[in-house]
């Protein structure tokens, strides 16, 4: 069989050996030459040119000029390709091809510079290769403290804080108008509860902050209940591997640490916090009778599912008290004591799976309580309130041109508190629906429309709100962008606890922003308008500075008010070796009618002017990090009772330095960073306002909780080179 | 029916001398333009060799061994370049090429080993900014390729260049670096060297940081 095969196959066989063999000798080799230019015309190096279906190639020189030879004939096509530039096809008829050729390539956009929308948008993120900030810029900066909410301070838009409040003052906002979202789900008590006037630090552990998307305005129908502004964090994804690690600093201890099993990760970190020797050897501007203790439980499991899901669920666990000597907000002649026991328990879990190639799931639940017994000289406060919630959403990648995001979430909340005899709660449920697009019909445009529903049943009310974002490339690394949208929040607690029903309260945003992102160095400017309507106000009561008032006249939604200014920040890491320094400035003008202000004026927490410098530079031979900060704030507004316009006083301008060296080792193999913290190095005495006796004859200023700080610790990693590995 | 028989088989055996043909012209077109790569010592012989391979892909753009040597090659001229936008776009189109060898067998120790080595490419052109992502990434899928493999020589001989980049203080260095390069050094020998279209590559270069490890 096989001889008669060979025998009848040969002269097939030969055939097609023959022709492999003698078709490349039927013609005369010939030579291509030419240049490869940029659209401008100037020379591309090292380009690619080969004739399409063979391996007869060519790579320009560094002047960009090639020849080629080959032994093709007749019509084919020349493919030319660049790094940087979009690859080229080129039909030739080899046998017309005499005279020296000359392509031109079209610039493609590198990676780097996508046209992604920004506008209202800060994001520090280690997902994008280019974003202005990532999220170890944030914490590293000496005038965060180590607190996200801290690191935030320092961006455009937000009000420098001089220590006497907690939480984020956002382009004219409140602090309750800044909502923290934390995988997904609303972060009800995002710092530990404080005593009046000393300010919080917050909740979030910053070692599990994988990224944050800080919104000033114009933010995604994701969200809503936030006149002003939304932080949106993401938890870190599985650990990397298995860690240990320990702190000690003159506030406390900590341990943290994670285990990697497989596709699952089990992270666990526990802190004490007891300020007591801390305060005892360092000055503070309060009298704390019973120093600050604190103990923070958290422990988080993540899973990865065959499917690509991935699985998060946190518990976190919270208890602190402190005692304080304040004056007695009822009457500012007398002082009392104040105390205040806390205990929070946060628990969340999301999911997020490909349901398709193009469809995505996202869901998350979450459940948190929150005590605070106080102690307000003899009279006991107590207070509670809890929130359930879920989400779920689906996004469809259509395309890479196109996106939709829907989704819903409900809310259930409830708040209590009990003033000696007096007793005041409520109960709320939100349900919200969104929808949001994301459209870039090119790659120089891109447009975000989305809509939110919302339905309150407290109030038996609901509304349906707009937003929008858009994105206009103007250049490789620049853009210009716009937002807007109206944003719907329900009144202050203080009003829903003592059974008034007032209906939402809304601002309307509008904002341009350009924004130029090199590799190194980023330019960002954003101008906005806020229009503030149906803010909750207070009828027929005085003025009173008392944020415990209990005296809240008639509540009616005619209050109103606006913000508008511009926010500036530039970034430059390449100028200076080794040097990381950021500028930022806010101007604001605003001014508001809502709670009890008599007549429309700027609110007690703005500072017309802001601004913040950060330098940081890293020596990898003496191994040391510094990071100094200069933050500047022009003086608030207070209230003087003997004043002829209401809030028109001004404290003195607020101003900080502050410094944070670390010196990092390594002991065999465990890492160590020793760090010394310094705040307001030039001993600075800031007064923050001022406030009036009964009688107005005495007044006494408003002091941050410390003057000069100095805060110690160090850090010592105790993952140790696994042998493993090997 | 015996002439009808007689075809087919003469078919296929054409084919089958093709096919042979063709994988032996892969061979030789890898090998070559390896060298290239191998051998050349400024810009314009790597980017020579590199816009071979990427010839080599487009033609033979279903092999697995096509791709990942583009992949390779634009990555490795990354990591040779100064210029970081330069070495981002040279990162742009290795990324093509991973992604198509992903697609054409991801699971391959060798496959997931390239996802790291790329990751490595991208995260050595800004590591204070990118190692977040892009370090993370090249470990993760270092540990992904030596569940699938652990005696791929050039899993322990990227290991051995993280330790050895990386500072001291954050316990790298050459001590730290030097068991991982010995074992790459003891399983090199074990690869074929004949056929390109199985990824041998790495001796050299692993000789000669342990080499410096010990000085």
């Amino acid at each position: 069989m096989q001889t008669i095969l060979l025998k009848r196959s040969r002269p097939l066989l030969l055939a097609g050996l023959s022709l492999l063999s003698v078709l490349p000798a039927f013609s005369q080799p010939g030579t291509l030459t030419g240049q490869i230019q940029s659209q401008r015309g100037a020379p591309v190096p090292y380009a690619s040119i080969y004739l399409k279906n063979s391996t007869d190639a060519a790579t320009a020189d560094s002047a960009g000029v090639f020849s080629i030879t080959t032994a093709l004939t007749g019509n084919q096509v020349l493919v030319i390709s660049a790094v940087g530039f979009a690859e080229t096809e080129f039909p030739i008829v080899m046998e017309d091809a005499k005279t020296r050729l000359q392509i031109k390539l079209k610039n493609t956009e590198s990676q780097l510079s996508p046209v992604v929308i920004t506008a209202g948008t800060m994001e520090a993120t280690s997902d994008r290769v280019l974003s202005i900030i990532k999220p170890v810029d944030v914490m590293s900066n000496a005038s965060s403290t180590g607190d996200i909410v801290g690191a935030f301070q320092n961006f455009p838009g937000v009000q420098r804080n001089g220590g006497d409040q907690s939480g984020l003052f956002v382009r004219g906002g409140d602090a309750s108008e800044t909502m923290m979202i934390m995988d997904g789900i609303t972060v009800q008590n995002p710092f530990f509860s404080s005593v009046p006037g000393v300010g919080q630090r917050s909740r979030f552990n910053s070692f599990q902050i994988k990224g944050m998307a800080f919104s000033t305005g114009g933010y995604s129908a994701r969200y809503g209940q936030a006149l002003s502004s939304v932080l949106d964090l993401q938890s870190t994804d599985l650990p990397e591997k298995t860690t240990l690690a320990v702190g000690a600093n003159v506030g406390g201890l900590m341990l943290a640490g994670g285990q990697k099993m497989g596709n699952n990760g089990l992270e666990y970190s526990a802190t004490y916090t007891n300020f007591g020797p801390y305060y005892s050897l360092s000055k503070t501007n309060f009298d704390f009778y019973h120093k600050p203790v604190a103990t923070n439980l958290s422990t988080r499991w993540i899973s990865k599912t065959d499917n690509g899901g991935l699985f998060k669920m946190s518990v976190n666990y919270s208890t602190s008290s402190s005692g304080v000597v304040i004056p007695d907000p009822n009457n500012l002649d007398t002082t009392i004591k104040f105390s205040l026991h806390n205990e929070n328990i946060g628990i969340n879990a999301s999911y997020k799976a490909p349901l398709a190639a193009t469809l995505k799931l996202f869901t998350a639940v979450g459940y948190s309580n929150n005590t605070d017994s106080i102690h307000w000289g003899d009279t006991l406060f107590h207070r509670n309130d809890d929130r359930l919630q879920a989400r779920a959403e689906l996004t469809w990648h259509a395309s890479g041109e196109f996106k939709l995001t829907a989704g819903g979430e409900v809310q259930h909340y409830g708040y209590a508190q009990q003033f000696d005899t007096l007793k005041g709660q409520f109960g709320e449920t939100l349900t919200a629906g969104y929808a949001e697009a994301e459209y870039k019909p090119l790659s120089i445009f891109a447009v975000k429309p989305g809509v939110r529903a919302e339905y309150s049943q407290l109030l038996h009310r609901g509304n349906i709100v707009p937003r929008l974002a858009l994105a206009l490339k103007t250049g490789p690394f620049s853009q210009l962008g716009a937002a807007g949208g109206m944003f719907y929040q329900s009144a202050a607690t203080q009003y829903l606890l003592v059974g008034y029903r007032p209906s939402f309260q809304k601002a309307v945003h509008y904002l341009v922003n350009y924004e130029w992102i090199e590799r190194n160095r980023s330019f960002r400017i954003e101008g906005y308008y806020k229009n503030y309507s149906q803010l909750v106000r207070e009828n027929g009561v005085a003025y009173s500075p008392n944020p415990y008032r209990y005296d809240l006249g008639g509540v009616t939604n005619t209050g109103f008010g606006y913000a508008r200014g511009f926010d500036i920040f530039w970034r430059d890491k390449a100028s200076i070796k080794n040097i990381d320094y950021w500028l930022t400035y806010s101007y604001i003008d605003t001014k508001r009618l809502y709670q009890n202000y008599p007549v429309e004026a700027t609110p007690d927490f703005v500072s017309t002017h802001n601004f913040n410098a950060i330098v940081k530079y890293y020596s990898d031979a003496s191994h040391m990090f510094i990071s100094a900060a200069y933050n500047y704030a022009s003086g608030r507004p207070y209230f003087n009772p003997a004043g002829k316009l209401f809030l028109h006083d001004k404290a003195p301008a607020y101003q900080n330095v502050s410094l944070k060296v670390s010196y990092l080792t390594n002991f065999q193999r465990v890492f160590a960073a020793f760090y010394v913290n310094v705040d307001d190095l030039t001993g600075r005495k800031n007064v923050l306002g001022y406030r009036y006796s009964t009688d107005n004859t005495l007044r006494s200023p408003v002091l941050p909780p410390q003057y000069r700080a100095v805060f110690v610790g160090v850090y010592l990693s105790l993952s140790k080179f696994k042998k493993d590995d090997l | 029916m015996k002439k009808f028989t007689t075809a087919v088989l003469a078919i296929l055996l054409l084919a089958t001398t093709a096919s042979h043909a063709k994988a032996q012209e892969l061979n030789a077109s890898l090998k070559d333009a390896f060298q290239n790569l191998s051998t050349a010592t400024d810009m314009g012989g790597r980017m020579n060799a590199v816009n071979k391979f990427n010839v080599i892909a487009a033609k033979w753009g279903n092999q697995w061994a096509a791709n990942y040597y583009a992949a390779y090659a634009n990555a490795v001229v990354s990591l040779n370049e100064s210029d970081p936008k330069r070495r981002d776009q040279l990162i742009d189109v290795a990324d093509k090429y991973v992604e198509k060898a992903n697609s054409l067998n991801a699971a391959n120790d060798e496959t997931l080993f390239l996802n790291a080595y790329v990751a490595f490419a991208r995260y050595s052109v800004d590591p204070p900014n990118r190692w977040q992502k892009y370090l993370n990434l090249t470990n993760a899928k270092l540990d992904e390729a030596k569940k699938a493999n652990p005696n791929n020589p050039r899993i322990y001989y990227l290991q051995g260049i993280l330790f050895f980049l990386r500072p001291k203080t954050y316990g790298g260095g050459k001590e730290v670096a030097k068991p991982y390069f010995e074992k790459a050094d003891a399983l090199f020998p074990k690869q074929e060297s004949a056929d390109y279209t199985k990824p041998f590559w790495g001796g050299k270069d692993n000789a000669a940081y342990l080499r410096k490890c010990s000085e």
